[in-house]
This record gives C-alpha cells, structure tokens and sequence, in this order.
C-alpha cells in the first residue's frame, strides 16, 4: 500500500518476484544438537518487491525491499534417546511456524550539496571484499557462503558519504535493533536497563594503481555482542590481475573477541556440568572480551573470470580467536550433553554452531555460517550460459581443521526471461578422520597417534567425542538436503 | 639497427588519416558525455532472443555508467567503468564486484569492453588501408593488455564524414572471433549522427549474434563526477 502510494508521487519503479520453495530434507542420527524442530518437508512462499527511484523531483532517492514469507513444514524426526536410530516426533509438539514479513532495505538519500551523500534507513552497506565470507562485515546480518548471490538484508543507519572521483570519506552511525515487529524496528538504541547498542565508523575509500582500497574504524557499544567502547580497524582491497584474475583481502584487527568459550571446568561429564550451574558458573562465556590481546581476522581470496562467463572463487579464513582442538573438544562436549538433555526432555532449543536454518528475524537464508575454528577454505564456481539457459553453481565449505565439508550445488534455468527454475542439494560430507575410525583398522587414527603432541594441532582431525573423532559438518542436523525452487520476477 | 629503430617509430605512429579515422571513430561511437537509451537483442543458436533495456551515461573518456531496466530478471543490476577498471551491481548482492573485460556483455554476443570500453585510440594502434573501393579499412593493433581484441579491422566511409560500415575482431591467433555490422545512421541531435545499430555476429558459436540498437543519444555538456563511483551503484 505504502509503495502504491509512493508510485504516484514520485519516479519510483516496482520490481520484484515471486518464489515458490520446496524443501526436502534427511535428517541425520549423527546429529549432535536434537533434529526434533527440523522439518522433513517444508514449502516455503516469498513475495517479494523492491521500490526504488526518485521523490521531489529526484531531490530525495528512495529504497525498499520487503518480502512476505508463507512456510508451511511437515515430518519431524529425531534419534531415540535409548536406541540411538531415528524415531518419528509426534507433529504437534513441534511449533508449527507462522507467516512473516520482513524489511530487508528501507531508505532515503538525498545529496544536499554536490558530492555529499546522505542516507537514512535500512541499508546492506559492505565495504569488505570477500565473496562468500567477509570478517570485516561486522554489521550487516550474517551472510549464507552458499548463496553469494542473494545477500539482501542490511542494518538500520545514518550514512553520509563525499564522493569524488576515485575516494570517497564515510561517516555512519548505526543504532542497534533490539526487537522487530513485522520487519520494523520495535526497540532501538535504548535497552529495558538504558544501556546503549550502537556502532559508529569513519571510513576511507581510494581507487589507487586500479586497485579498490578501503580503510575504516568501527567503534561498537553493545552491537550485538558483549564488547563496551570497543575499536575495529578494518581493511580491504581488490584488484582485478592478468586481465582475468581478481585478488582480494578483508583484514579485522581488533583486540579481545566475543566469542563464547566452553568453561573447561564444566566439561569431563554430568557431574562438572551440575557442579557449574550449582555454583553458577556459566558452562560458556566471552573470557576474552577484555583482553588486551590483538585477534585478527584475515579472509585473503583470488577469483578467476574466463572469458566463458564462468567464475571460480578460492578463499581462506583466518580467525585467530577460532577454537583450537582442546577448545573445540569442550564445545563439541557440551554439544553431546546438550543433545542428550534435549532427547530425554530435560530441555528446550539449543543451536549447535556452524550449521543453521535461519539468519535471525530476516529473510531465511539456507545455510548460516558461524565459523567455530581457525581456519577454512572457501570454494564457489559458477557457470553461466550453459546451453544459453543454464546456470550452474557449486560451493564447498572447509574447516581445514579436520576437513569435513558441506558441499551443496545448483542448476538453474532461465525458462523464460522471467522465470527462474532451480533445484538446489546440500551434503555435509564426513571428515576423513571419521571415515577413517569407522573402518576396522582406522589407518588415520593409528597415524594421529603416531604424530608428537607438540605436531598434533597441525593434523586434519576434528574434536573427540565419545572416543572418535568428530569434524565441524560431522555433527549436521541432516544427512542430505535438497530444494526446489520456482521464481517468477515482475 | 638504424633502419629498424625507423621502422619502429613508423609503426608506433599512425598515419595522420589513420589517426583522423579512429578518433572519428571514437567521437561518432562513443562521444564524450552523454546519456542513453539502449536495447541489445541476443539471438541464439535455437533462433530465440532476449532482450535487454538500459541506461546508459558516459563521462569523459573512461567513465560508463550502465543501468538495467529489463527483463525483470535484471532489472536493477548496474556496471560501471572508471579508467581499467569495471564492476557489476547487483541488486541482490547489493554490493559491485569487480569483473573481467573480455567477459560476455549479458551473455550476449559483445564483451564488456565494446559496450563499456569505447576508447580506440588509447587501445589500438591504427593503420589505414585503402585499397577497398566501399571504404577506407582501419587495420588497429592492440596496444595494450586491456584491449578487448588483438586487431580490428574496421571500414568507415570515405567521405567527408566517415561513418562505420562494418568490422572484424581477431583473436591473437589471427582467429576470428567476431563480425560487426553498422546500421541505420541516424541524427540524434547536437550534431552527432552516426549508426543507431550494430549486429555482431559471433564466428566462434555459429548462430549467435546480438543487436545493440541507441534508441537516444542525449550530449551533455557535463554528467556529475559522483554519478561514476562505486558507492553511488544501486543508488
């Protein structure tokens, strides 16, 4: 209504599309974490539209994308507690979901003055250079590595931007949303205690020797971690190479990290984790939040562009608040622990990190990626024009760790210039550790052992749990999935 | 090494009318500021098309803006040229990322560059044959690595204003890899005339060709310097 509105005061255009989901997926008895909630079916509708153009005569540009969604989910599995195989869930102790609507981008800019930029809303602003990942990207909702194609959410923002011809100076200041209704901000800024939630930054951009430069501060109180008065330095660059060739880099420097560690005292069994929540100690907490220590994040990536329109994308993330193997074995611990409480009907939800179906309260994305450990790889390749009307796409996921992946795939047809059908799979696949410990003379396991301790960080072996070993998509909610999709656009 | 050093020097200079020729070239196609409204019809090897509208402005030599307005699959998706460089917005993404000039232009039978990357002069050296009675050719020579071709051979009237007639792009192999035809020459007022069509005929996928038709060639005197930088994409 508001943007029919809009279409007739102002040189605004309509787009958008509608999108029919079909989703089956097979659940995993592996799974750490409970599959209780996991649909085996789910048809997800989207209707989308997305307003954009000029007001007032072009003085004022104006922006938004909203989408309705419809899930309608069925079939619900889960390991038995006793028997270890896969039981069906009585359907209607599952909490069927309910239609929404969210806002991905709502805004306004205007330019007072020539090369002065001023926006006001709900943006997607992304100055980092990574593909599928991007450690620099610290405000906008997480990304879906397996879609580097559809990124569309931002976060709510006063931006002003002076943009010359090859550098650009950004100022911005974002409020947190603490609470959304129907895709609008409810609680912003202030908490029920009066606490402030905000993030501010200065930024720098310079086109330098053909190669896009960027520099920026954020400074964050509350934004959606723990950290108070905290500064980031932020970096990137891209470069296109060799005519065909892209390089990049997103650098994060910052010291301390947000991250939740498992508490070694709560973990060694039932007992430590009783004794903790006796005492009230949290089994997991931020313990670096306040450290003086440097952890950076670095994603350097290559892209090679042939002239048959395809694209192959390598990237390689580095955390170095990441778990290492012992933090990692607490983790995957309490996971088990916390999976078993769920099966016996001691407790609610848990998310297990790494594998989830929804990115908060915006657009479902189909996998979003919590990076756990230290270092993975990333590979996209994409083929477009396959038989003119095909495109072609696969991503694999790798925690270097312990080299287990979640690979998923994609074939979409153009079957017309407004109709997009794609069928879309996803498999985690094991590590090899674990393949291994499944065999009767497990080659790994005899070859880890042989490794001197001091060496054992450097061999591709996830956590122990329950005496084997266990990789980051080992413990995946579902053995396979696979997606049907039909998008219409107008 | 005299007459070598000689020979090298005419080579890297063009003839006075070769030189004539490609800047006239570059005026009539690819003048200095300008906004546009473009269509590119692709046929493929089946005998169906797609077709694509968009907005195009230009500032200077090295500075292309281009905005889809259909289908609606590309509705909203922008690429801009600054110098070498080239990016792709997309609406989806909501962000440019950086891509390849030799690239297929929309999947179509152009690249990139002949779309946004119109600058004759600075990528090729030029040599002017004129034993063709329908014309003179210009026999270009890439100069650069950002060139889109090896050479061109390109055919332009010989009157008093030179218009294209057709051309050839080769590979570096001496392959080549794709034809143009110029059509309909057309006054789009301000005193540019010049064709309002191209068909490029591709020599490698026998069947393909795409048609770039100027519906509007507006010459500004000047387009705003901040209409061609990143953060202005999508905007």
């Amino acid at each position: 209504m508001l943007a029919l509105a809009l279409l007739l005061v102002g040189d605004l255009e309509l787009q958008g599309s509608a999108a029919e989901r079909l989703q089956a997926t097979v659940p995993s008895e592996d799974s750490l974490l409970s599959t209780r909630d996991q649909p085996e079916l789910l048809s997800l509708s989207e209707l989308n539209a997305q307003v954009r153009g000029g007001l007032l005569d072009d003085r004022l540009r104006l922006g938004i994308d909203a989408s309705a969604f419809l899930p309608v989910q069925g079939g619900y599995a889960d390991r038995d507690f006793d028997t270890g195989q896969l039981v069906e869930v009585d359907p209607d102790s599952v909490t069927p979901p309910a239609p929404f609507v969210t806002l991905s981008e709502w805004w306004l800019s205007a330019e007072p003055v020539p090369h002065l930029i001023v926006t006001a809303g709900k943006k997607r602003t992304t100055w980092g250079s990574g593909q599928m990942a991007s450690p620099t990207d610290v405000l906008n909702p997480p990304r879906d590595p397996t879609d580097p194609s559809l990124q569309r959410a931002g976060f709510l923002q006063l931006r002003a931007d002076a943009a010359f011809e090859s550098w650009t100076l950004s100022a911005l200041f974002a409020p947190y949303v603490l609470e959304s209704v129907d895709g609008l901000p409810a609680e912003v800024l202030l908490d029920d205690d009066d606490e402030l939630h905000y993030a501010a930054a200065l930024r720098g951009y310079a086109l330098v020797l053909d190669t896009d430069v960027n520099a920026w501060v954020i400074w964050s109180e509350r934004y959606g971690d723990a950290f108070e008065n905290h500064l980031r330095y932020a970096f990137s660059l891209s470069r296109t190479i060799f005519l065909e060739h892209e390089v990049h880099a997103d650098v994060l420097v910052e010291q301390g990290s947000a991250r939740l560690y498992v508490d070694p005292d709560c973990v060694g069994g039932t007992r430590a984790i009783m004794l903790c929540a006796l005492s009230g100690t949290p089994i997991a907490d931020d313990a670096l939040i306040d450290s003086e220590r440097v952890l950076p994040k670095i994603l350097v990536g290559w892209r090679w562009m042939p002239p048959d329109g395809s694209m192959l994308t390598a990237e390689y993330l580095y955390q170095a608040d990441g778990l290492v193997k012992a933090e990692y074995d607490d983790l995957k611990e309490i996971a088990v622990l916390a999976g078993k409480a769920q099966r016996s009907g001691t407790t609610g939800g848990v998310e297990l990190p790494g594998v989830s179906p929804s990115g908060g309260d915006e657009a479902p994305v189909r996998v979003a990626f919590a990076p756990q450990r230290r270092n993975y790889l990333l590979l996209s390749w994409l083929k477009p024009q396959v038989a003119d009307d095909f495109t072609l796409q696969a991503t694999a996921i790798v925690p270097v760790e312990d080299l287990s992946m979640l690979v998923s795939g994609s074939v979409a047809w153009q079957a017309q210039e407004w109709l997009t059908l794609s069928v879309l799979g996803f498999l985690p696949v094991p590590s090899p550790a674990m393949l291994s410990y499944r065999t009767d003379d497990d080659p790994l396991g005899a070859l880890y052992a042989d490794v001197p301790h001091e060496w054992r960080g450097w061999f591709p072996r996830g956590a122990t749990v329950e005496g084997g070993p266990h990789g980051d998509f080992d413990g995946a909610p579902f053995h396979a999935r696979i997606m049907i999709e039909a998008r219409a656009y107008f | 090494m005299l007459s070598l050093a000689l020979a090298l020097a005419v080579a890297a200079e063009p003839a006075p009318d070769a030189l004539a020729l490609v800047r006239r070239y570059d005026a009539v196609m690819s003048p200095a500021n300008f906004e546009a409204q473009t269509k590119m019809v692709a046929t493929r090897e089946d005998g169906t098309t797609r077709t694509y509208k968009m907005k195009t402005q230009k500032s200077g030599k090295d500075k292309l803006r281009a905005q889809f307005l259909e289908p609606a699959s590309a509705k909203g998706q922008e690429m801009l040229r600054n110098g070498e460089n080239l990016w792709l917005w997309m609406p989806n993404l909501k962000r440019a990322v950086r891509v390849a000039a030799r690239d297929s232009f929309m999947g179509g039978d152009f690249n990139n560059a002949d779309v946004l990357r119109v600058n004759y002069q600075a990528d090729y050296h030029a040599s002017v044959d004129n034993s063709d009675p329908a014309g003179d050719i210009l026999v270009l020579k890439s100069k650069t690595q950002s060139a889109s071709y090896d050479a061109i051979k390109l055919w332009m009237t010989r009157d008093q204003s030179p218009q294209p007639i057709k051309a050839e792009f080769y590979a570096a192999s001496g392959k080549i890899l794709r034809r143009a035809e110029f059509f309909d020459v057309k006054d789009f007022g301000g005193g540019l005339v010049r064709p309002s069509r191209i068909k490029m005929t591709n020599e490698i996928s026998v069947g393909r060709s795409s048609e770039m038709s100027w519906e509007a060639i507006n010459l500004k005197d000047e387009i705003p310097a901040q209409r061609f930088v990143i953060d202005d994409l999508g905007r």
